[in-house]
């Protein structure tokens, strides 16, 4: 690893959005190599085809490289922003929605409790958000899965499962606070 | 889901994880609109809910699949320049199109002056040729009339007269000859042409060996005929004579002679 690439390495998402807008590749390569891997396992998960995750993965970095100017440190972080915008692009496809619907997801802000900006972080993450899966009953946990990584509502979820509508909802929700609960940030 | 802001924590999570239906989704987006602490908590919620990411194991993408994104950003950053920065573009365009205007006329002009000197120098070639030829000629009509002159003036020249025959009685006719000069000077009186097909044609009988041509006389009326003929120097002669032959000449005299002269 060369002097620069260790530099890049060090270097917090926002200085590196700073050099992309400045249009220096290496940033975006600096960022790239930073979340790939997160990113592009959450595709492989959702779309199960690995040609058509790197298509997104690629699309969604080009979109972090068209719009850097537009990121705002005030609304968010920029690795909450890529795994929302991957996801939401990799269930559009899944579900053949217009990918034009994804596109205003820029706008959006995405509060991480946790920086994920170096390996380390990431790694201690995994195993905190997968105990919270964990902790949660397999039915609680399926529901989660199904909406998160296949785009279901709560009735196709219903459907899917053959559980009643209420029933779910009641479930996802008693999930989706027990995740809070587990994942939020120190403090919280 | 009280103080003017309907919606719980849960919610936004739910909304996150994108369980709601269209219009519960759209109900919270009219709120979080005009609401910055709920937006808030979205930003919040949309955060937790991506943790979920973290679940799966991380996938290292193909190195293709950077190499086509660098080549997607070259390929934008050179587009970019080419439409942020044109004026250097046209500059170049202008300055070419500058020197082309200088270059292209100067280039044709440089052609059609060099094939202009080619063919010149051609012509000027042939035209000098012309000249030393005209010179070699001149040259040798020089000669001729110096020869001519040395025939007439030189000590050794010899002055032979022609009798003629019967037919051409009253005719004269005579030769001055230069054997070191190969030489003679020809002419007579005669004002007859040569009968139709017939030419006069003049010989050198030579000490030794056949006849010499020395040429076709050409009488005009009422002048006979003169001219210089040339044979080779050192050429002893015997006689000359004047034979009615064939016209054009015979190579050997078969015809009657009209005008015989001996040394």
């Amino acid at each position: 690893m060369n002097a620069v690439a260790a530099t890049d390495q060090r270097s917090s998402d926002w200085s590196l959005i700073e050099r992309v807008v400045a249009r220096d590749e290496t940033a975006l390569a600096a960022l790239y190599d930073r979340y790939s891997g997160l990113l592009c396992g959450i595709l492989n998960r959702i779309l199960r085809d690995a040609q058509a995750a790197e298509e997104i993965l690629q699309d969604v970095f080009f979109q972090v490289w068209r719009n850097a100017a537009q990121f705002d440190p005030a609304r968010g972080s920029i690795a909450g922003w890529l795994v929302v915008a991957a996801r939401n692009r990799a269930i559009s496809r899944l579900r053949r929605r217009n990918p034009g619907e994804t596109e205003e997801l820029i706008e959006n802000t995405v509060v991480l409790p946790f920086n994920l900006e170096s390996e380390a972080a990431q790694k201690e993450m995994l195993g905190k958000v997968r105990g919270a899966l964990q902790d949660l009953s397999t039915e609680q946990r399926e529901a989660v899965e199904l909406a998160y990584f296949e785009g279901l509502t709560h009735s196709e979820i219903a459907a899917r499962t053959g559980d009643p509508l209420g029933t779910v909802k009641t479930r996802l929700r008693s999930a989706v606070e027990s995740l809070k609960t587990k994942l939020s940030g120190p403090g919280k | 889901m009280t103080n003017g802001h309907p919606y719980q924590d849960a919610d936004y999570d739910l909304y996150a994880l994108g369980a709601l239906r269209g219009e519960e989704c759209a109900a919270i987006e009219s709120h979080v609109a005009s609401c910055d602490e709920c937006a808030q908590k979205l930003a919040q919620a949309r955060g937790r809910i991506a943790l979920l990411a973290l679940a799966v194991e991380p996938v290292e993408p193909s190195p293709g699949a950077k190499e086509a994104l660098l080549r997607q950003l070259h390929a934008t950053v050179e587009g970019h320049e080419g439409r942020r920065a044109p004026e250097p573009a046209r500059v170049r365009f202008r300055a070419a199109g500058w020197w082309t205007a200088i270059w292209a006329p100067a280039a044709v002009a440089f052609a059609c002056i060099t094939i202009f000197l080619v063919v010149e120098n051609r012509k000027i070639a042939q035209q000098i040729d012309a000249m030393h030829a005209d010179v070699a000629q001149l040259q040798a009509q020089v000669q001729d009339a110096q020869s001519n002159v040395a025939l007439f003036s030189a000590k050794d020249t010899v002055r032979v007269a022609l009798a003629p025959s019967k037919d051409f009685r009253g005719a004269n006719a005579s030769v001055r000859y230069n054997a070191r000069l190969g030489k003679a000077f020809y002419s007579d009186s005669i004002s007859t042409p040569a009968p139709p097909d017939k030419s006069y044609q003049l010989w050198l009988v030579p000490a030794d060996g056949k006849p010499i041509s020395a040429g076709i006389l050409s009488p005009s009326a009422g002048a006979g005929s003169e001219m210089f003929v040339s044979v080779p120097p050192g050429t002893t002669a015997k006689a000359f004579a004047v034979t009615v032959e064939p016209t054009g000449g015979s190579p050997q005299p078969t015809g009657p002679k009209i005008l015989v002269g001996g040394m």
